[in-house]
């Protein structure tokens, strides 16, 4: 670091509205950002992260108030510019990118359109980029971030895009004046693993060919190995840690960085000691659905086949992992297994009864057998009951009679480690994780064979992650409960399951033991999937 | 987009084929319309001469065939009173109303957008509260009360406008800001939440971080995207404007379509009655043809389908 930073955050406070569970979003914190480098900012949810970096553009949302501190950007301070100069820093000097690239471009507007914005917006005299070369550069931009066929998709639409496709327009057009600073705020959170491997391609580029200094807002330690040069650590509002690389990876000194390093799924591929029940719990032959939508005001029919023929069987206290992208049809497997959605072709027995024949009162006495947890735990809660009323109504249907029910639920909170209090209590008390737990034991409360987890851990924290996996995998070696596991991250599936069953477009393209399909992947598509993991090759991880 | 138009070209006849069958019914809704026509004095004979006359003796479906297959050369009878030719009645009197709503509209459309986007832009501010006075103003004066303070104002006191007939432009201004105003509520609060919804999106944020001018960000990034429901509610709205102008007409003296429409039911001559109905319903579902079509264009997902 021999020459002077071109961004320094000092002792920067922003006030949270008066309502909120605390004070202050980010406190007293210091930061400097210095050319070329690529600083990640980790954090979990709440750690002020993205406010943080929010605050360097002046895009922080009206009730979050700035209350003191400086950030000087090139010597000058930002927090006194006036919005004309905010204005002409923005998008030329200091560019941003967000986590969603889907709604990131305005759907009105032709990429071509929205990139030469960025150019038409400030005239300049003198400038070099004038218009006859424009053209040509922003071909270059689009080349850069290794867009196909960049002079058709000027013209393209933003819908038109995939996710990661739109995610590179934004790169390149913040990068379109060359700008001293690029800040992204969780750039490939919302992309599957393999789109996520080549946007983090493209920002490795970046550093290398050009002066930019970039900001990489996660809270994900395996892309920030991936990537960064310096890491900033923030828990609730606060640095904890600051350093290069290479030291904060391997030799964390807060007790807070250690704990989130030690929070990362790894791949755990070695043999599980757990042997599965002699009894068959589950056997889907030939699954297959196909949807059928009319889309747009033509209502011109598509169909989708979502699920193509998958067969496997679970014995009992047995785990299986359905790992795939997105669009790769696991979550419509899973909801067809619960017959959430019916099924176009095969059969699923579970318990030797045939479940897809089931219909009225027989198909609801046989739905507590196989029970889920979904993805989103704030909104699968309803907010207007009481975990009490939320955990009882699920027997209550069975006529289980209520003391028994309750204390099955008492028994049951105690399991998922929350205070026998949290029966009085509604959804919105707890955290994500909290009512994650919630969920889980709902799904247990009518003691069933198979639980289905779609998703289940995705949307939280991986120290929240940590301690649900852990819990999942104690439930069933105490119960012998079955586990279908359904998820997109290739390490978590490895942690919880034995057995593995990788989609692709509906179809099955792997299914073996862990242990062989991860050591040893025959599909080149698994070999491309665990190739993109990020954070592989630290030796933390691996 | 060809085939949505077609689609939508199918849809629009069918409506127009329902419509149609509805108001020929409407002859029989109120009782017979021999003895309607053949007037209180008149003799069974006389009744009976009617009927034949005007073929009410044949099947219903035979007669609204042979009604349909004039009304589609333009030819909706004769009206019972007036003893004119319905179709040269209505495209008389057409060309007036049609001026009417579509200034109407513009008054409209010029008071309703600007004042939602400014209260999109600065919510629960004075702006907005002062632009949500003067909607809600718009939606609470009665049309025939706020026309006949108008031309108290600026016929009687002010004497600039006149205060009735269709001779110049200048005798539409006051008609046109009556009904138009009345149509400005639900178009401002609705330019409002749409802009609303749409200054709050990602790309809006996109459009800030670009550093691009707030005018810019307003008007190409932030209108073109709120502006669709509102050209839906606008179309609906002219549909309103035309058929419901009878008040207006009334007030000010303007021989419009509104007007014959009154005179004639109240005469129970229901020729011109059907024929209006057909032609207000026909420009209407035409509106709305139009308006999914000016939304298909404004949806760029739609447009290239």
């Amino acid at each position: 670091m021999n020459s002077a930073p071109v961004l320094s955050v000092r002792d920067v406070s922003i006030a949270l509205p008066a309502s909120g569970e605390r004070a202050y979003a980010v406190r007293n914190i210091s930061l400097d950002v210095y050319p070329g480098e690529t600083l990640c900012i980790v954090g979990e949810s709440g750690s002020g992260k993205s406010v943080t970096a929010y605050a360097v553009m002046r895009l922080l949302p009206k009730m979050m108030r700035l209350e003191s501190g400086a950030i000087f950007f090139r010597g000058r301070n930002i927090l006194n510019l006036s919005m004309a100069d905010v204005r002409a820093l923005r998008g030329n000097a200091v560019s941003m990118i967000f986590q969603e690239p889907m709604t990131a471009l305005n759907p009105s507007f032709t990429i071509g359109n929205q990139l030469r914005e960025m150019y038409s917006r400030r005239p300049k005299p003198g400038d070099p980029k004038g218009p006859p070369q424009r053209a040509a550069s922003i071909l270059e931009l689009l080349e850069m971030v290794r867009l196909p066929d960049p002079a058709r998709l000027l013209g393209a639409y933003p819908h038109q895009l995939s996710g990661g496709q739109r995610q590179r327009v934004m790169i390149a057009m913040a990068m379109a004046l060359q700008p001293a600073l690029l800040i992204a705020d969780e750039p490939t959170t919302s992309l599957d693993v393999t789109t996520q491997a080549r946007i983090l391609d493209i920002f490795r580029d970046l550093r290398e060919n050009n002066d930019t200094a970039i900001i990489f807002v996660t809270h994900d330690f395996g892309v920030v190995a991936e990537i960064a040069e310096r890491i900033v650590v923030m828990e609730k509002g606060a640095i904890v840690e600051t350093g290069t690389a290479g030291q904060v990876l391997n030799t964390p000194r807060h007790a807070y960085t250690r704990k989130l390093i030690a929070a990362i799924p790894r791949m755990r591929a070695e043999k599980k000691a757990l042997a599965p029940g002699a009894g068959t719990v589950l056997k889907a032959d030939g699954i297959g659905k196909t949807f059928y939508t009319r889309r747009g005001l033509t209502r011109r029919l598509y169909t989708v086949a979502a699920v193509k023929d998958v067969s496997f069987h679970l014995k009992k206290s047995e785990a299986l992992a359905i790992v795939g992208e997105s669009g790769s049809g696991k979550t419509t497997l899973a909801r067809c297994l619960m017959r959430l959605l019916e099924t176009d072709a095969g059969t699923l027995k579970i318990n030797g009864v045939d479940f897809m024949a089931l219909r009225g009162d027989s198909l609801v006495r046989h739905r507590r057998a196989i029970q889920i947890v979904f993805q989103d735990p704030y909104s699968s809660l309803n907010p207007r009951k009481t975990i009490r009323d939320t955990l009882l109504q699920g027997p209550a249907n069975f006529g289980v009679p209520g003391p028994q029910a309750l204390a099955r639920a008492r028994q049951l909170l105690r399991t998922v480690q929350l205070d026998e209090n949290a029966l009085n209590r509604y959804p919105n008390q707890f955290s994500g994780g909290q009512r994650q737990r919630i969920c889980i034991a709902r799904a247990l409360m009518l003691s069933p064979d198979i639980l289905v987890a779609d998703e289940a851990v995705s949307a939280l924290d991986v120290s929240v992650q940590s301690e649900v996996l852990k819990l999942l995998d104690d439930i069933r070696n105490r119960t012998g409960l079955t586990l279908l596991f359904v998820t997109h991250d290739l390490r978590v599936a490895s942690q919880v399951c034995d057995r593995v069953l990788v989609m692709k477009d509906g179809g099955v393209v792997e299914h073996g033991p862990v242990s062989e399909v991860f050591n040893a992947p025959r599909h080149p598509y698994t070999q491309t999937l665990l190739a993109a993991i990020p954070g592989r090759h630290w030796r933390s991880l691996s | 987009m060809t085939r949505y138009v077609i689609g939508r070209l199918a849809l629009a006849a069918g409506v127009m084929l329902v419509v149609s069958m509805l108001s020929f019914s409407m002859i029989y809704m109120a009782g017979d319309p021999a003895i309607t026509i053949a007037g209180e004095s008149a003799t069974d004979a006389d009744i009976n001469a009617v009927r034949k006359f005007y073929r009410f003796d044949d099947p219903i479906y035979a007669q609204y065939g042979a009604w349909m297959a004039n009304a589609l050369r333009g030819d909706f009878g004769r009206s019972y009173y007036l003893r004119a030719p319905v179709g040269e009645l209505i495209t008389d009197r057409f060309p007036t109303t049609l001026l009417l709503g579509g200034l109407a509209m513009l008054f409209a459309m010029a008071l309703a957008v600007p004042l939602g986007v400014a209260a999109a832009v600065k919510p629960n501010s004075l702006v907005d509260r002062l632009s949500l006075m003067i909607s809600v103003l718009g939606q609470a004066l009665p049309g025939f009360w706020f026309g006949l303070m108008l031309i108290l104002l600026f016929s009687v006191k002010l004497r600039w406008l006149p205060p009735s007939g269709t001779e110049s432009l200048k005798n539409f201004i006051m008609p046109a800001i009556t009904l138009g105003y009345y149509a400005t509520p639900a178009m401002m609060r609705l330019t409002r939440t749409s802009m609303l919804d749409v200054l709050a999106s990602d790309y809006i944020r996109t459009a800030h971080a670009k550093g691009l001018h707030p005018a810019v960000i307003l008007f190409k990034h932030a209108l073109r995207n709120a502006i669709a429901p509102v050209v839906s509610l606008a179309a609906v709205q002219l549909g309103f404007m035309l058929g419901g102008s009878v008040v207006v007409e009334s007030i000010f003296s303007i021989h419009g379509l509104g007007h014959l429409a009154w005179e004639s039911i109240s005469r129970n001559d229901f020729p011109p009655v059907q024929a209006i109905i057909l032609t207000l319903s026909m420009l209407y579902v035409a509106l709305t043809f139009c308006a999914d079509v000016l939304n298909a264009w404004l949806d760029p997902s739609i447009r290239l389908e």
